[in-house]
């Protein structure tokens, strides 16, 4: 039976073959109309395309909310620059499985990553793991000078600009302004008064059931918030130097402060500790909550008669603060874009991040999405003004936007944060017995 | 009683029992399907609003407006049917040697093939990912097929081992003694014996591939190559989640699993009493 | 018969699989163990991975985050595989039974298990939302309970809510495949039993069990590995909150391996995880070693 087993054989080895003979050809990319190539990271683009002339695509991993005024961006670039094309690809909406996406990539020093956006807090981590390229030398120093500093700091090491900020977000308090008019109120200025405020309203008005919300869930929400209540009383975690400094009275004061608002005042929105933004602002949206902690991209949700039943009722102001109201600081978001260390056209990126942070770029994403400007003078563009008319009010906040604390291994430093803080809130830990138990923690991590 | 009150009591209260069970695995389902029709503000409506003030397919034709669902959905039916293909044809050779044939080191096939079922699967993800950059099969339909393979084939080979047993000796025997080749018996004469068996196990692989997300979204992030389950969480923004949207997105991905699974149910069903997973 | 030919065939037919097994599950698991014996962070990459023995674990069991995880995996798996079999084990004795409208159920039963994890989780979240969720407005309204419950944000309540998201998905499932099970079982051996006097619930004890033990060990063995890995709906229902009260072993391994960028360290706990599978697996060996069995002449 010889040749029966030869036919066994073949029926064997064609199943294996198939699967790598077809690695070849089978990609999804064939019918693709004028097909980018194998993953962009390509065969053809590798070739010495660029001495030629020839079209060279650099691929953008970039956060899709944002896709409408990403598109405008891309598509007045490749109008500029005919020789490059971009393409644009997806990062999934958390900012933990973008990293995750982004990280996988890194690690196995894939080229088909060119351009990325990076969250505020990854820059250290990147620059440190070797995975960014330097972009210092596409700036002049006036050009950096023109920036907000606190997002252009977050981006360098060792006086080195690794990364350029994109744009950047602003802790804001989002209000009721027809009851706060409606009772007389002026918008809080330190968060007594904002307990005072809302313990009125919630005694008068029936469809007020709660006075404050915000994102208080175990994540990054919750590290960003109880900053601004520690800023507030002139606490901190580290210092300038990087010293830790977290067991201040200042500190214990800011955390026991966020705590009343839920066990003392009773004013806070029963789902709170459980909430990330997105999900504190449906009862803002439905009428229910007085104040929201929420980022200045909410607006444009609050006054849509869409999704909200308080259109047109609902205005902006800043952070409250603690004893006097001065140290109203807000946390500093925003993202960032990163060039990669594996890219194959860095010569292309650069030129592509240099537009990306243009003033024109800038514009174009205030006024389509309403995403804040790393560069003040974009504030005072008449356009800008015209379409998103709250940027008068943002510049100020924009200034007094503090960045977390400074190290590559943030978020493992702001995972021990919100596990403390949510001790604190969920009242099975005061905050004094919180920081007890993060300081050796934290101690550790800023060893490293 | 008389033995007729006692059957009616019996089967009353079978029929209380089945009406809350499968009430109560459709309620979600049907909440879910309720809101893909309604807005935001009725979906956040305190008191709940039951039914959607309209009817209509506003949040569906949204879906496929902001995104190429179409060609997603396209891409996502290549990706199970070649995993499934492949999944198939590899276990079912497989299993036909594990069952039938006196060969060394099964237990150790088995084990193996099962010791990729006990990694977490993220701990995949920066090898396979590697290999798949060397091969230059990202964002292809083939690359992430076989890592769906992979993750698919312990369990398929579990279940055609157990439906080729079920199949007497005797069969292969005569088969043989008429002059049929190994591969003959195999192909046309076991193979169709188990199709039930083949049958339940595609439906099987062919929805867990379908339903993956973990691989599909780090393997093929490009459009080209994305797949509807992916596509499902780019409604999600990091500081808002349009519910209405993706619910009707929602459906618009389970939709068709569900119209395979109620077309075929038959088939899996007596795929599964045809020997199922007879130990 | 050339059993020296099959025997040939049937090596030759091992061959695809031994391939997959080469490619994507040696490598995987041999990289994963060899990087649980570094100390290798993101951070650091550049510099490699420093060989630090068995430091990673030790830390690990050390590590009450860790521990909490552990706890919260074996509870949770061992709650809801028991759920799921009972409810599964319940409806598949029902099913078998012959009533109108039985197709109709079982394709129905079907429809949570063809619905995408990412999905189901969000659909949950949606129904327990504390405010808005149905399933709070739903029981005040009938006056069970008087303040809504913190389903996924109270420490009491979120654990419930996982299992009960997670035995909505797969108990149908379960009573599917053991109704199969009980389709193979003659109907002669229970009107033997019956004839000689067993009761129903002898009859299920000394018949049913037995004869479906096959099945039950095999559906067991997957769902428990399954369960055993949960991440996908902690990760979308809970995020593993609250207090990392529902935090399993696959979300700290995530979290610890791409968050942190602690790669070392996250490999140690998968390895944990595997091997504890392992062990799962093996202590479901009866319904295994069966299988091994050629099939004997008649």
């Amino acid at each position: 039976m010889r040749k029966n087993h030869k036919r066994a054989a073949v029926a064997a080895t064609v199943a294996a073959a198939v699967m790598l003979a077809a690695g070849c050809g089978t990609s999804a990319d064939e019918g693709q109309a004028g097909g980018s190539g194998q993953a962009a990271e390509g065969s053809q683009s590798a070739d010495g395309a660029e001495a030629s002339g020839e079209q060279v695509t650099i691929t953008y991993y970039y956060d899709a909310s944002y896709a409408d005024s990403t598109k405008k961006v891309v598509e007045d670039f490749e109008k500029a620059n005919p020789n490059i094309k971009i393409q644009l690809v997806d990062l999934p909406a958390e900012s933990n499985k973008k990293l995750q996406t982004v990280s996988t990539i890194m690690q196995a020093q894939d080229p088909s990553l060119d351009v990325f956006e990076m969250d505020c807090t990854w820059p250290l981590t990147f620059i440190s793991a070797g995975w960014v390229e330097p972009v210092d030398d596409i700036y002049t120093d006036e050009e950096k000078a023109a920036f907000f500093q606190g997002p252009i700091e977050a981006n360098t090491y060792d006086g080195t600009l690794y990364s350029a900020p994109l744009y950047m977000d602003a802790g804001v308090l989002l209000y009721r302004k027809d009851m706060l008019d409606k009772y007389g109120y002026e918008p809080p200025k330190t968060w007594d008064e904002l307990a005072e405020i809302s313990k009125d309203i919630m005694s008068k008005e029936e469809t007020i059931t709660s006075g404050y919300s915000s994102g208080w869930k175990q994540y990054e929400a919750l590290t960003c918030s109880a900053l601004e209540f520690i800023w507030g009383y002139g606490g901190d975690v580290i210092d300038e130097e990087g010293n830790l400094v977290i067991n201040s009275p200042e500190t214990i004061q800011g955390l026991q402060r966020m705590h009343d608002l839920t066990y003392v005042d009773k004013i806070t929105d029963p789902g709170i500790n459980g909430y990330k933004w997105s999900e504190s602002r449906a009862p803002f949206y439905s009428g229910n909550v007085l104040f929201i902690r929420d980022w200045p991209t909410a607006m444009a949700g609050a006054n849509d008669p869409e999704t909200s039943s308080i259109a047109g009722n609902v205005a902006l102001a800043p952070i409250p603060g603690g004893t006097d109201g001065d140290n109203n600081y807000n946390t500093l978001g925003g993202w960032s874009v990163g060039i990669s260390a594996f890219s194959e056209h860095k010569e292309e990126a650069k030129t592509f991040v240099k537009y990306l942070t243009s003033v024109e770029a800038q514009k174009t994403r205030a006024i389509y999405k309403g995403l804040m400007p790393v560069s003040p003078e974009v504030y005072d563009d008449a356009d800008v003004l015209e379409a998103q008319p709250q940027f008068a009010q943002l510049k100020e906040i924009g200034e007094k936007s503090k960045s977390r604390p400074k190290t590559p291994y943030y978020s493992e430093l702001s995972s021990v944060l919100q596990q403390g803080f949510a001790s604190i809130l969920a009242d099975s830990q005061t905050p004094e017995e919180a920081i007890a138990e993060m300081e050796p923690q934290l101690e550790e991590i800023l060893s490293r | 009683m008389s033995n007729k009150t006692k059957k009616n009591i019996e089967n009353g209260a079978l029929y209380v029992f089945v009406i809350t069970f499968v009430s109560s695995i459709l309620l979600p389902f049907i909440w879910l399907i309720l809101g893909s029709f309604k807005n935001m503000k009725e979906l956040f409506n305190v008191p709940v609003q039951i039914l959607p003030s309209t009817w209509n397919l506003d949040n569906y034709v949204a879906v496929f407006q902001s995104q190429p669902f179409g060609k997603y959905i396209i891409n996502s039916f290549v990706i199970s049917l070649m995993s499934t293909l492949i999944v198939i044809v590899i276990a079912s050779m497989t299993s036909y040697s594990i069952a039938r044939v006196e060969i060394k080191g099964k237990k150790i096939m088995l084990a193996a093939l099962l010791s990729i079922s006990l990694l977490p699967p993220v701990t995949l993800l920066n090898p396979i990912y590697q290999l798949l950059s060397k091969l230059h099969l990202l964002n292809s339909y083939l690359g992430l097929s076989m890592a769906l393979v992979a993750t698919e084939l312990p369990m398929a080979v579990w279940f055609l081992t157990s439906f080729f047993q079920t199949i007497p000796m005797e069969v292969e025997e005569s088969a043989m003694i008429d002059g049929a080749s190994v591969t003959t018996t195999f192909t046309k004469i076991l193979i169709p014996l188990i199709t039930p068996g083949i049958f339940t196990v595609s439906i099987l692989t062919f929805i867990n591939a379908w339903n993956n997300y973990l691989f599909a979204q780090v393997f093929n992030p490009l459009e080209k190559a994305r797949t509807v389950t992916v596509a499902l969480t780019l409604f999600q923004q990091e500081y808002y989640v349009p519910w209405h949207i993706v619910s009707a997105a929602a459906i618009i991905v389970t939709a068709p699993l569900i119209i395979v699974v109620l077309v075929l149910q038959k088939r899996i069903i007596s795929g599964m009493m045809d020997g199922g997973v007879k130990g | 018969m050339n059993s020296k030919g099959r025997r040939r065939t049937g090596y030759l037919f091992l061959i695809p699989s031994i391939f997959i097994i080469v490619v994507f599950i040696a490598y995987p698991v041999l990289n994963t163990a060899y990087t649980s014996f570094l100390s290798l962070r993101i951070q650091t990459i550049r510099l490699g991975g420093k060989f630090v023995g068995l430091k990673n674990y030790i830390d690990l069991f050390q590590d009450p985050l860790f521990i909490q995880a552990l706890k919260f995996t074996c509870l949770f798996t061992v709650v809801a595989v028991v759920l799921e079999t009972v409810l599964g084990m319940v409806c598949a004795l029902i099913m078998n039974r012959k009533f109108k409208g039985q197709s109709f159920v079982r394709a129905a039963i079907l429809i949570p298990w063809a619905i995408p994890t990412i999905v189901s989780g969000l659909m949950w979240q949606f129904m327990f939302a504390e405010s808005y969720g149905i399933i709070n407005q739903l029981l005040q309204s009938w006056g069970v309970i008087s303040e809504p419950i913190k389903w996924v944000t109270g420490a009491k309540y979120a654990f419930w809510s996982v299992i009960i998201s997670d035995v909505w998905k797969t108990s149908p499932y379960m009573s599917l495949l053991l109704l199969s099970g009980l389709q193979t079982i003659s109907k002669e051996l229970y009107e033997a039993a019956a004839i000689d006097g067993a009761g129903a619930i002898k009859r299920f004890w000394y018949i049913t069990i037995p004869m479906l033990k096959p099945v039950l060990m095999v559906s067991l063995l997957f769902r428990t590995i399954q369960s055993f890995r949960i991440y996908d709906l902690v990760s979308v229902l809970t995020s593993g909150g609250p207090a990392n009260s529902t935090q399993s072993l696959t979300l700290f391994t995530v979290k610890n391996y791409f968050q942190f960028g602690n790669l070392g360290y996250g490999a140690a706990a998968a390895m944990v995880t595997f091997v504890i599978s392992m062990v799962i697996a093996m202590f479901f060996a009866d319904g295994i070693k069966s299988k091994m069995e050629v099939p004997k002449k008649k």
